[in-house]
């Protein structure tokens, strides 16, 4: 039994939102239910998305109810990126219910994102250190893979590029920068060698949600074009003291699992664009060798010849990517609900989605999405 | 109109852990500027040792305990620019971290390096004068002459 989406609602990323966090995510559920044309009691289960140290309270979904809709509904929070709250409802529509909102929301300037970052350090030994973060580990794994792979600071701000220049087109994105240029992206902060700002996604406010529901709903309700989940996969790695920092293993086989899932045998050929999260340019390459896009160590190649360019071969995140904007829970849904909004538009047949959690992605999650 | 922003109640979370029967003697080792990490019949050695394996998650124990040499490789080094202070404002640096696998470890050690070292090179723990079996009480790396 397939699962299809029905609605979804994403609000402008932005920063400094003058919104609260109830506001935002009433905003999102009420546009995904719209879209879907459905109301709150046709909903059986929500998932939400959200973070207790980012949000500044325990149970940070406590306080969401009402403007979820989830009130004396089957309810339950992913403290995690979106997309693993989509798995949660994927799982409830898999066993007994029939529809399901997922609602995920990021406010950045409640507190440092980064600083958030250190509380995921081993405490007894890592976060002692006050040099160690999101930013500086990426720096270092970055180092590592740029030094084992001759890859250049160009290749990894060619990236960033593409995605900047994307992000320009996109009325979502927070970080709208139109003409902006190789030397500009190359010439930005230094936060931690080879980390620049415009190499790095910008922490900021958004709130997006979808509204899923299971086949023989969607039949019997003659919705149409609603957009399919044909696959989905997800694993998690070892801490970062004991991985290999030079690939993105629980990727490879999270995308493992969505391509057999969904029948997909040559990615390539198969699938027609990707969205994914890359917190860091960088990470963008080791995401194509992930997916089985490139052998290892060669995404470089990719950037260099525009395979990956929204006219390219293989579209890699035509919207923007989290360089457009990074709702940190949120990004997922939002990666999610571009892809849909791109499958829609005649993109293509076919959609690869990713998004990730943890220091250093240790964890990562893949959805292969089909229309009819 | 501007919103206006609250900084909200002062919240200082202080939580105390137990580390655990052999990360305690990991850092009480410190005092006499010893590194134990934990070697599983696997081969796989972890650093801080751990009770379970990390390669093939055999349980581990203060048998498999072994002392660690204090030099190892750099795998990678970045220059950091800025710290964050406890509410998470940046402030600038000029400070080097780097990625170290000591001899005969398979981890990983993210440690602060106290002169400009590049990967590939040997580096060799620096301890502090005083120790008091804290993380702390390693200083940091430092390049080792050929």
């Amino acid at each position: 039994m397939r699962i299809g989406i029905i609605g979804f609602h994403a609000l402008p990323l932005t920063y400094d939102i003058e919104m609260t966090r109830e506001e935002s995510v009433f905003e999102a559920a009420k546009g995904a239910l719209e879209a879907a044309g459905i109301e709150r009691e046709d909903i059986d289960a929500v998932v939400s998305a959200s973070s207790d140290y980012y949000d500044g309270r325990t149970i940070s979904n406590s306080m969401l109810i009402g403007a979820t809709g989830a009130y004396l509904k089957d309810e339950t929070k992913a403290e995690e990126d979106g997309l693993f709250a989509v798995l949660y409802a994927i799982q409830r529509l898999r066993t007994y219910h029939r529809t399901a909102l997922v609602v995920a929301h990021t406010h950045s300037w409640t507190f440092n994102p980064h600083k958030v970052s250190t509380f995921m350090l081993d405490p007894l030994f890592d976060r002692q250190n006050e040099l160690l973060n999101d930013i500086t580990l990426a720096a270092l794994q970055a180092n590592a893979y740029m030094h084992a792979y001759k890859v250049s600071e160009e290749d990894v701000a060619l990236v960033a590029l593409k995605n900047l220049r994307n992000a320009s087109r996109n009325p979502l994105a927070y970080r709208r920068l139109s003409g902006i240029t190789l030397e500009e992206v190359m010439s930005s902060e230094v936060y931690s060698s080879p980390i620049r700002e415009l190499t790095m996604a910008p922490c900021c406010d958004g709130a997006a949600a979808v509204v899923l529901a299971r086949e023989d709903v969607i039949r019997e309700s003659s919705i149409d074009d609603p957009i399919w989940i044909e696959g989905v996969g997800a694993a998690t790695d070892r801490y970062i003291r004991d991985r290999n920092l030079l690939e993105m293993e629980s990727l490879s086989i999270a995308a493992k699992k969505a391509y057999a899932m969904a029948g997909v045998t040559d990615p390539l050929t198969q699938i027609d664009f990707a969205e994914v999260t890359e917190r860091f340019a960088y990470q963008e390459l080791m995401i194509y060798e992930a997916l089985g896009l490139c052998q290892k160590g060669r995404g470089k190649y990719l950037i260099r010849s525009g395979f990956t360019e929204r006219d390219g071969d293989f579209p890699v995140n035509m919207s923007g990517g989290a360089a457009g904007g990074d709702a940190i829970i949120a990004t997922g849904l939002y990666r999610l609900i571009e892809a849909v909004k791109l499958l829609k538009n005649g993109a293509g047949e076919r959609a690869l989605v990713h998004s990730q959690w943890g220091l250093l992605a240790q964890k990562n999650i893949v959805f292969v999405l089909g229309r009819e | 109109m501007p919103v206006e922003r609250y900084e909200g109640v002062p919240f200082i979370a202080r939580f105390r852990w137990t580390t655990g029967e052999v990360h305690e003697l990991f850092l009480e080792k410190f005092k006499d500027k010893k590194i134990m990490g934990a070697k599983c019949d696997c081969g796989y050695v972890v650093v801080p040792p751990r009770v379970i394996c990390p390669q093939c998650l055999k349980k581990l124990s203060f048998d498999n305990l072994i002392e660690l040499p204090q030099r190892g490789v750099v795998i990678s080094r970045t220059d950091v620019k800025f710290k964050m202070d406890s509410a998470g404002n940046y402030e600038k640096a000029e400070e080097i971290l780097v990625a170290v696998k000591l001899h005969g470890s398979n981890s990983t050690l993210f440690l602060r390096s106290l002169e400009p070292v590049n990967i590939g090179d040997e580096v060799e723990i620096v301890w502090k004068e005083e120790r008091e079996g804290l993380p702390g009480d390693i200083i940091g790396v430092r390049g080792v002459k050929a």
